[in-house]
């Protein structure tokens, strides 16, 4: 027996199926696109220039990781203002975004506002991509594994961007000592759960790992976004940009690290 | 008009009694933010803190370049689940290391003069409660999470997680089961009313929980 439904809830039914028809035929990339308005697209390629020749972060990747985190700031999914746990356009927890520089309060919270989170966001990034480049000490005996192969490298940071760096070092520390390859991500990720990752978290991740780069692919050959603003040259050193100021530069607000 | 007046005074008396009502709820719930707010945690990082002591409802440690925060959610749920006649409590927190988070149920017991956090249950990333339960030992929530292909700011996996507080495990994950159901996309409607205005993210919405 057919449900007999009001004519409100039906012609709400309607709309719905047309939105569904209509995103179906084309993909998430380009319904993601849609959203992306000149301000957000300029607040990423800005962001991108915390990247440099040492990496392949692009702003194709912040654009790939945006998708992912709150579906391009969709109103629905950003959480409250000054909210204790993640929210913002990145999701970025509170302490997070501190370290990061940012205001995190119910009258003033920069998680919102995507000239700052970005910048945040290509930093926290950029730094993953440090920890992973060589051996570094986290804390105590919580060290991470250089990793050789920069496709590899990329999505141990994004990995780590979702999980925590502290687990992902944990787990490469668990597969070496299994007589697994701690630079291979796929044998890694099967240790975040004896590193201390709950079940979820540690499938989240893998598909995080699977699924943002096959976005990052797909922007890099439809988005306007501008490439080439991210540092040609190789950095030099590895210091971490949690510390700097805050300057505007072309009626844009820019870290400037220390 | 006597009659008008005895009707006058009941209203005001059922005035009073929902303002009286509302005012000392209000300072119930104060009362139980104070105290589990600044209460003290285990942590499921341990080499960074093994225990924290939140501090208006919420702390971070900071350990080589790792760092290590809770927060307090305030949300409560009273029940005994450890079937001793005390009132104990479940309490929402989220944890994070770096950018890595979760949110948790942190399993209150009273013993006698204080409550003692002893076990934990893992949620989701990102969950939405709509409902708690103590039943028994067991503590039945309600709830939305991310579910494959969802963006982490968006649950939308409704599911009833079931929690056995006998359990020996000290981190425990929840029993799940899945409900599909036509209220979803309503309910998730409701408690962001802005996407009233965001029509794409509404279709984002149905396409993930494939109701249609």
């Amino acid at each position: 027996m057919a449900l007999k439904r009001s004519g409100f809830d039906s012609r709400w039914v309607q709309h719905f199926r047309r939105q569904s028809v209509a995103t179906k035929q084309s993909s998430d990339v380009d319904a993601w696109l849609e959203r992306e308005t000149d301000h957000v697209r300029k607040a990423l390629e800005s962001a991108s220039r915390h990247f440099d020749g040492n990496d392949n972060l692009t702003v194709n990747t912040l654009e790939a990781v945006y998708a992912r985190e709150s579906s391009f700031g969709s109103p629905t999914m950003l959480g409250k203002r000054g909210s204790s746990g993640a929210a913002g356009h990145f999701q970025f927890r509170p302490d997070t975004a501190k370290r990061y520089g940012l205001n995190v309060s119910k009258n003033n919270d920069q998680r919102f506002d995507i000239d700052y989170v970005s910048s945040a966001v290509a930093r926290y990034l950029k730094d993953l991509h440090t920890f992973f480049s060589k051996d570094t000490t986290l804390i105590g005996i919580t060290k991470t594994i250089g990793i050789k192969n920069p496709s590899e490298r990329k999505k141990f940071v994004l990995g780590a961007f979702n999980a925590g760096e502290g687990n992902i070092a944990k787990a490469q520390r668990l597969a070496q000592k299994a007589g697994k390859d701690p630079q291979l991500w796929a044998h890694v990720e099967k240790f975040l759960e004896s590193a201390g990752a709950s079940k979820t978290t540690a499938n989240e991740a893998g598909r995080y790992v699977e699924n943002v780069p096959l976005y990052e692919s797909e922007f890099a050959s439809k988005s306007p976004a501008d490439k080439n603003i991210k540092q040609k040259e190789p950095g030099k050193g590895d210091t971490r940009c949690t510390e700097g100021h805050w300057r505007t530069i072309d009626d844009r607000r820019v870290f400037i690290c220390d | 008009m006597r009659l008008n007046r005895f009707y006058s005074t009941a209203i005001c008396f059922v005035i009073c009694l929902l303002v009286c009502g509302f005012l000392v709820s209000w300072r119930q719930s104060a009362e139980a933010h104070q105290l589990f707010g600044n209460m003290t945690y285990m942590t499921d990082c341990p080499y960074v803190a093994e225990k924290v002591k939140l501090v208006n409802g919420y702390r971070e440690a900071r350990s080589g370049l790792l760092h290590y925060s809770m927060c307090y959610d305030r949300k409560y749920f009273y029940g005994d689940f450890n079937q001793d006649g005390l009132k104990d409590a479940v309490v929402v927190i989220v944890q994070g290391e770096g950018h890595g988070s979760g949110t948790w149920l942190a399993f209150l017991v009273h013993d006698g003069k204080k409550y003692v956090h002893t076990k934990s249950g893992f949620l989701s990333r990102t969950a939405i409660i709509n409902s708690l339960k103590v039943k028994g030992s067991r503590i039945i929530v309600d709830m939305f999470v991310l579910q494959a292909d969802d963006c982490n700011a968006g649950p939308t996996g409704h599911v009833i997680g079931i929690f056995d507080y006998r359990r020996r495990e000290r981190w425990m994950d929840a029993k799940r089961i899945s409900v599909k159901s036509i209220f979803d996309p309503i309910i998730l409607m409701l408690k962001a009313p802005s996407s009233l205005l965001d029509l794409p993210s509404w279709a984002y919405v149905l396409e993930r929980c494939k109701i249609f």
